[in-house]
């Protein structure tokens, strides 16, 4: 071995410590860049170029990869608890505005209304005779009315709200499926056929399967060629290898016909539905609000509105008002046609929207019936305060079905309740479920956040090591100078010899 | 936890540590400043709708307590009347008794019996407000009408009833109803049945008993006197037992209103223990963790300061 060769060494040591400082410098650089994984220049010695009486003598050192340090398994388990937390928040987000339009703490909901209603009532019952308590019955019965199809109207506008996400999302998901296809691509193109890892690369693709998997549940697997495949709803591809799939939205049929459904597509062809499939991420809660949740609470709003109608419009039918003796309802179908005695509400679905007033007592509280025909053909007497009576007691009656003694009607529930208690049973409900709800998102968002911890304990940056490391690389590269000084100096005896 | 850490892990632990700590703070302050323990429906779904039942349960007794206003009022208007028309008996009786004995008065006494008699019309045609409170259900139009005035010489007017028999219940109680009033064909004709014969014995008609003391009178007939104020006991007594069964009533108006002020108590105390804050309990959590919120401001401080940087030099 010629003293060349240990020249060459000398150079080779420091270029090594140098791509060393290089790496470490890049990683303080990126201390605070999200998602960044840190690197590990990976060194290794140079095979024997040279021997010595037989003896291999080491060749010196280089720098084969900057390693990414990172725990794959680590990663795809965050990114399945991602999900679970998207589609967490997704429905406590929606089940609040629920209760904000339900207002009851606040003393102002529904079933504040419907209290003043039957105060209202009562106080019918006292003054029969007069034209300022009758006008506030109706007045109350009227926001009674208005409460309860703003309600259900707000609640719709939930679907609506999250019909439209639900097409963007799916836009975004489609858009974040050609990206990861597309870093694919460059990943499997600078890593063929080389040891180095494509760092930077791997990191976008990192952080964009993050960023998919709070919008819908996946499942990832990474390939020997560096690229990664997913599976989106339970084992639709989206991505394999450079190849990408979208989501794609269409209008439903039938009872769904204002609601988009998500096709699974590739070039342009779509392949088939999976809305039912998408179980996580925000685009699984905003179809369970869209499908299950508010749809479950409209139909809650529709039972207590038709249970309503149909109780009080019993007693209302045997009384009379002041007017003349014709029987009629309080509560009636605003689509259908106008009628004298106005029209029950048809069905459950979706009484609520349909609700409304008899138009002729809305416009002249004299024909609320507080008391009883007298026969004849007669209105009822002035004094007659004994449907008022009766009426204030639907308040108390308790029945399992919408309206006592007609099980046709269909049961309300499965124990006998008031109005009242009906109505409190949504609610509960309800806070139940946000309870629930937002108790389990706070766990996977601990979870996620620990996760995450053991993943940045492994992956992110520590200045403390990377300084030492620093000082330690340094230190290799003063050494690796004096070896090339020692080598010029011996090459220097010589010469002068 | 690893046996790495990483600065990420420390700077995330720290803010993360804050921020729990800021909202438990947040909530505790908003539950201070409000005194309410329930502000969502999540805080406590069971209280909640505890809550909303004893709501419903007070809105109730509050409801219950007009009622028995409502009725009071009617109850006193109806005693006035009755202590007028006891007034009124009671002076006829008088005049019976003075006829008895004095039939040289029989035209001056006439005259004031005929006045009286007016006078038990315009009280059977009592009005509180622009309801009339003998006519049972029918209480827009005056329940009693006289066929005509006292002619000198002439027979005495009759009086129709135009009311009916209804009896107007209030509910003062979640199951106790109160009649409030008095129909007047059963308080001035003695009709107990309400089948338009009357009276039915033992009751009299109050308007024909004086019509025919004042029958009597103009007859000159000094024998009658004494059926008249046999008469005049019973219409008396039947007045008295009216005013006896109103205190009764009014009685039981008592009974009811206190019976429902100790639910309220009860229901309002235990609202509050579900709704509201314990004042005390939650100022000093409050304290404790305003304490631990500036401690983790403290170790988030120090923590993210020495590097090895420092050290180096």
């Amino acid at each position: 071995m010629s003293l060349f060769g240990t020249l060459e060494i000398g150079k080779q040591g420091l270029t090594a410590q140098q791509r060393a400082i290089s790496i470490t410098s890049n990683n303080i650089a990126n201390v605070n860049t999200p998602g960044f994984t840190r690197q590990r220049p990976v060194m290794e010695p140079v095979s024997p170029a040279y021997q010595a009486n037989g003896v291999p003598l080491g060749g010196g050192v280089e720098v084969v990869d900057a390693d990414r340090v990172t725990d794959r398994f680590l990663e795809a388990q965050i990114n399945r608890e991602r999900y679970q937390l998207g589609l967490q928040q997704g429905l406590d987000a929606g089940l609040t505005r629920v209760e904000a339009i339900f207002d009851e703490v606040s003393g102002r909901g529904i079933g504040a209304s419907l209290s003043a209603f039957f105060a209202a009532v009562n106080d019918l019952a006292g003054h029969p005779e007069d034209a300022t308590v009758r006008a506030s019955v109706v007045g109350a019965a009227q926001t009674l009315v208005d409460q309860i199809r703003d309600a259900d109207r707000r609640l719709q506008q939930i679907q609506v709200d999250a019909n439209a996400r639900v097409e963007q999302i799916a836009n975004d998901i489609s858009q974040l499926a050609r990206d990861i296809a597309e870093l694919n691509r460059e990943v499997a193109l600078k890593e063929a056929g080389t040891t180095t890892t494509a760092s930077a690369l791997r990191d976008q693709r990192s952080a964009l399967l993050a960023d998919l998997a709070s919008k819908i549940d996946l499942t990832t697997v990474e390939r020997d060629d560096g690229t990664v495949s997913v599976y989106v709803a339970g084992g639709f591809f989206l991505v394999d290898g450079e190849e990408a799939a979208s989501l794609t939205v269409a209008a439903g049929a039938g009872a769904s016909a204002n609601y988009f459904h998500v096709w699974q597509s590739l070039d342009g062809a779509v392949q088939g539905p999976i809305t039912s499939r998408i179980t996580g991420g925000e685009l699984g809660a905003q179809l369970s609000l869209r499908d299950d949740r508010i749809v479950d609470y409209r139909e809650s709003l529709d039972e207590f509105a038709f249970t309503l109608a149909r109780r009080i419009n019993t007693v209302h039918l045997a009384g009379a008002g002041l007017v003349d003796a014709t029987a009629r309802r309080l509560f009636v179908d605003r689509n259908a046609a106008a009628t004298t005695a106005g029209t029950d509400l048809s069905s459950v679905s979706g009484a609520a929207a349909a609700l409304g007033l008899h138009a002729t007592i809305a416009a002249d509280a004299r024909y609320l019936a507080a008391g009883y025909p007298p026969g004849g053909g007669l209105p009822a007497d002035t004094g007659d305060n004994r449907n008022a009576l009766d009426l204030a007691a639907v308040e108390s009656a308790a029945s399992a079905t919408f309206q006592a003694g007609d099980p046709a009607a269909g049961p309300a529930s499965g124990s006998a309740r008031t109005i009242g208690e009906a109505w409190d049973s949504t609610l509960g409900a309800l806070g139940t479920e946000i309870q629930a709800k937002r108790r389990l998102a706070e766990q996977t968002d601990m979870l996620v956040a620990e996760l995450q911890g053991r993943r940045d304990a492994l992956s992110a940056v520590s200045l403390d090591e990377e300084v030492a490391n620093l000082v330690r690389f340094e230190r290799a590269y003063q050494a690796n100078a004096r070896v090339l000084e020692t080598a010029n100096q011996l090459l220097e005896i010589l010469l002068s010899v | 936890m690893a046996l790495r850490i990483s600065d990420t892990n420390l700077f995330d632990a720290s803010v993360r540590a804050m921020q729990r700590n800021h909202v438990r703070l947040a909530e505790l302050q908003t539950q201070v400043a409000t005194g309410k323990r329930i502000q969502s429906l999540a805080d406590d779904p069971a209280s909640a709708s505890e809550v909303f039942d004893l709501r419903r349960g007070l809105a109730r007794i509050e409801r219950f307590g007009r009622s028995i206003d409502t009725a009071r009022a009617d109850l006193d208007q109806t005693e006035s009347a009755l202590a007028g028309l006891g007034n009124v008996l009671t002076r006829l009786r008088e005049l019976a008794v003075s006829a008895d004995v004095e039939t040289a008065e029989f035209d001056q006494i006439q005259a004031e019996v005929e006045q009286l008699f007016a006078e038990v019309l315009a009280l059977a045609n009592t009005r509180s407000g622009s309801r009339y409170l003998f006519g049972g259900f029918e209480n827009d139009s005056a329940p009693f009408t006289a066929s005509g005035p006292f002619v000198s010489g002439g027979a005495s007017p009759t009086v129709t009833y135009n009311g009916d028999s209804g009896a107007v219940l209030a509910q003062i109680g979640e199951a106790s109803t109160l009649q409030v009033n008095f129909a007047g064909n059963y308080l001035f004709q003695g009709d107990t049945n309400g089948d338009g014969s009357f009276p039915d014995s033992p009751r009299v008609n109050l308007f024909t008993v004086i019509t025919d003391f004042r029958d009597r009178l103009q007859a000159q007939s000094s024998s009658g006197m004494l059926t008249t104020i046999g008469d005049l006991d019973r219409a008396i007594d039947q007045v008295t037992s009216a005013r006896g069964a109103l205190g009764a009533r009014s009685n039981r108006l008592d009974i009811a209103e206190q019976q429902l002020a100790s639910v309220e108590v009860a229901l309002k105390v235990e609202r509050a223990s579900l709704e509201e804050v314990d004042v005390i309990e939650a100022a000093s959590e409050l304290s404790s963790q305003e304490a631990v919120f500036q401690a983790s401001l403290a170790v988030t401080a120090r923590v993210l300061q020495p590097t090895l940087l420092d050290f180096l030099s």
